[in-house]
């Protein structure tokens, strides 16, 4: 140990003149305590929230989606799929129709995104059914999926009959669009785990859907998935090259820029706010630290006697600040991560689905927002040492001496 | 003659709201090595000021000091401050010992601050404690002490760097007749068998049979006898 530091602890712990002197120092601790530890926490959830939007948001939509400009039905997406077998980052491709249409069961109506969906195509049929809450995977033609949400606006259970009525009826001669209507059994209601999927996505076959838009066989588009999503942007952009006009794509990134970026931004504020706090808790350290160095005025001016220099003081006074700051961000981490540990474990706060778009708090610790947290708050208590450390260094040793 | 000081022209003042108090009106003297120095003078002669110059811990408003020919107004505070730690035995009338520490933790302290090496300080504290006789005091706090072994303690930590120079500033203004001549004992024992040099500032006449050398300091002005 080297005596700098051997001084502070026993200015910091020693027999102080006050029992409040003790309380302040704790309150100077506690403070950046605090602050670290609601910075992990709220962080965590932060990035735990946008992960599990992510992941909601990547199931459902796939990665990858190759259309065609103005988005014009494709036909030949058969030899595209073909001419993409060999890219080592996809993992599954499938045709998709999407359109949107109205769904009516007794009184009740919804507007409703269909999608058409290859009922052979196993990735699909894994995820529809890790998401099927009731019922079954349609079998034929005639059966469709529902979100929960939207099944409990219409009031309808499975296998109840809802129609679906589509814009691309038989064209009437004055021009207009009429209707066309088309039955439908409900054979599974699925949970998608956002709101947004549940209450307005229903999932047809594929042919059915290709019949009832009048496509005659062409799809929307084709659905990738990858490897690695984040690597999205990059192999769609590959795919974009290698398909070439007059074929385009998009990516799960893209298509979502205004909900990750909100959650950025989010975060971002959350970030700067409790940054407040620990600048808060900084200014405890400064009247710690002024406290300690008006009780020890005739301490420092001893020292300074004994042959400690106004360097060494300062020395002494920034390891105080030191202590204090470690031992509160030390603490900040260990009860913040804790806190992060239960929070993962129980779900203490269930969020109600239909306001939030998850139900459940989730919580994803990311080492470097925690580094940067770590990095932030001694940054702050080490400025916020600095003038009570600089004022104890010029402290006059002829006052501290003159006067007892 | 070898002197440890020369002191030349020394002038100190002081100014409070716009009036000036010349302490030392521009004194000058030698003090020789390893010999016990007397100040004497009245209360608010400047005495104090004097010793505070003496030991680098005020600076003087004019003339020089030297310390084996060292300017001493020339150093830096690093300089001075090393100097104190090394050259310097400071004790006051009141001890100064810290309460937060232990009696010869009190002792170790200025030799951790030149050595940085807790073992040897702790071993030397010991050492000094002991031919005091203050070593059954080793472990106790600074106020579960009596005046005199408090000042004793605060002689073994001014002795702890084996300084060249014992700076005293009425060292036995707190003590009764029996530990203040203790005390003396002490000094001159350190002065004999160690030839170090001693300035001890007094209001008591008594004490001046234990040193070579008075000086009387009256009004700021410098009188040998
Ligand atoms: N910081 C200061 N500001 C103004 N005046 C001061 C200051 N320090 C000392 N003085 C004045 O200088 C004069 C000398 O003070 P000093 O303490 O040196 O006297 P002294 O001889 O040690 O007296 P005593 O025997 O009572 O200790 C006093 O009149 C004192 O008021
Ligand atoms: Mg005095």
């Amino acid at each position: 140990m080297n005596h700098f530091l051997y001084i502070s602890l026993k200015h910091l712990f020693g027999a102080r003149k006050t029992f409040f002197g003790y309380i302040v120092t704790a309150i100077s601790i506690g403070g950046i305590f605090i602050g670290v530890a609601a910075l992990i926490v709220v962080l965590s959830v932060m990035n735990g929230f946008q992960k599990d939007v992510k992941d909601r948001i990547v199931d459902v939509n796939s990665h990858i989606i190759v259309l065609k400009y103005f988005n014009e039905p494709i036909k030949e997406y058969r030899e595209i799929m073909d001419s993409l077998k060999n890219f080592k980052d996809i993992v599954s491709m499938t045709p998709f129709i999407y359109s949107k249409g109205l769904i009516q069961f007794e009184n009740f109506t919804n507007g409703v995104i269909i999608r058409g969906f290859s009922i052979d195509d196993s990735v699909t049929y894994s995820i529809m059914k890790r998401h099927l809450k009731f019922g079954r995977f349609p079998e034929n033609e005639n059966e469709i999926l529902i979100g929960l949400d939207l099944a409990e606006e219409l009031r309808a259970h499975t296998f109840d009959n809802v129609k679906i009525a589509t814009p691309f009826g038989s064209t009437e001669t004055f021009g207009s669009l009429i209707p066309k209507i088309t039955e439908f059994t409900i054979s599974g209601i699925f949970d998608a785990g956002m709101y947004q999927y549940n209450s307005e996505l229903v999932y047809i076959p594929l042919s059915k859907a290709s019949s009832i838009f009048g496509l005659s066989g062409k799809v929307t588009g084709i659905e990738i998935r990858i490897k690695d999503i984040y690597q999205a942007s990059k192999v769609a952009k590959i795919i974009e090259k290698k398909l070439g006009y007059p074929y385009r794509t998009n990516n799960w990134i893209e298509l979502n820029a205004s909900l990750f970026t909100a959650l950025a931004l989010e975060k971002k504020i959350m970030f700067l706010l409790l940054l407040l706090v620990i600048i808060v808790a900084a200014f405890n350290i400064v009247t710690t630290l002024i406290m300690v160095v008006m009780e020890k005025t005739t301490q420092i001016g001893v020292l300074k006697t004994l042959g400690l220099s106004e360097k060494d003081i300062l020395k002494v006074y920034i390891y105080q600040g030191l202590i204090i700051n470690i031992l509160g961000t030390l603490l900040g981490l260990i009860v913040g991560l804790f806190l992060c540990f239960l929070l993962s474990k129980y779900k203490f706060i269930d969020l109600p689905g239909g306001v939030y778009l998850l139900e459940k708090l989730p919580v994803n610790v990311q080492w470097l927002d925690i580094i940067l947290v770590l990095i932030l708050t001694n940054i702050v208590s080490l400025i916020s040492t600095l003038y009570p450390a600089f004022k104890a260094a010029k402290m006059d040793p002829v006052k501290a001496i003159r006067y007892e | 003659m070898n002197s440890i000081y020369r002191v030349e022209n020394l002038k100190k003042s002081f100014s409070i709201k716009n009036e000036r108090i010349d302490v030392l009106k521009g004194i000058s003297f030698d003090i020789e090595e390893g010999k016990i120095t007397f100040i004497l003078g009245p209360s608010g002669a400047g005495k104090s000021t004097l010793l505070h110059i003496l030991g680098t811990l005020d600076t003087p408003t004019d003339g020089k000091i030297f310390f084996k020919n060292v300017d001493l107004f020339s150093l830096n505070d690093r300089e001075k401050s090393k100097f104190r730690n090394q050259k310097i035995g400071f004790i006051f009338q009141s001890h100064y010992l810290l309460n937060e520490f232990l009696a010869y933790e009190n002792v170790m302290l200025p030799h951790l601050f030149l050595t940085s090496n807790f073992q040897q300080a702790k071993s030397r504290s010991f050492e000094i404690l002991n031919s005091l006789s203050l070593k059954d005091r080793a472990y106790h706090k600074p106020n579960e002490l009596s005046g005199g072994e408090q000042q004793r303690i605060a002689i073994a930590r001014a002795l702890i760097n084996d300084p060249d120079l014992i700076l005293a500033d009425e060292p036995t203004g707190n003590l009764d007749s029996k530990n203040s001549e203790n005390v003396m004992e002490i000094f001159r024992k350190i002065n004999l068998e160690k030839n170090k040099t001693i300035i001890i500032i007094t209001h008591n006449e008594e004490l001046i049979g234990y040193g070579d050398r008075v000086i009387k300091l009256i009004d700021g002005q410098i009188y040998n006898l």
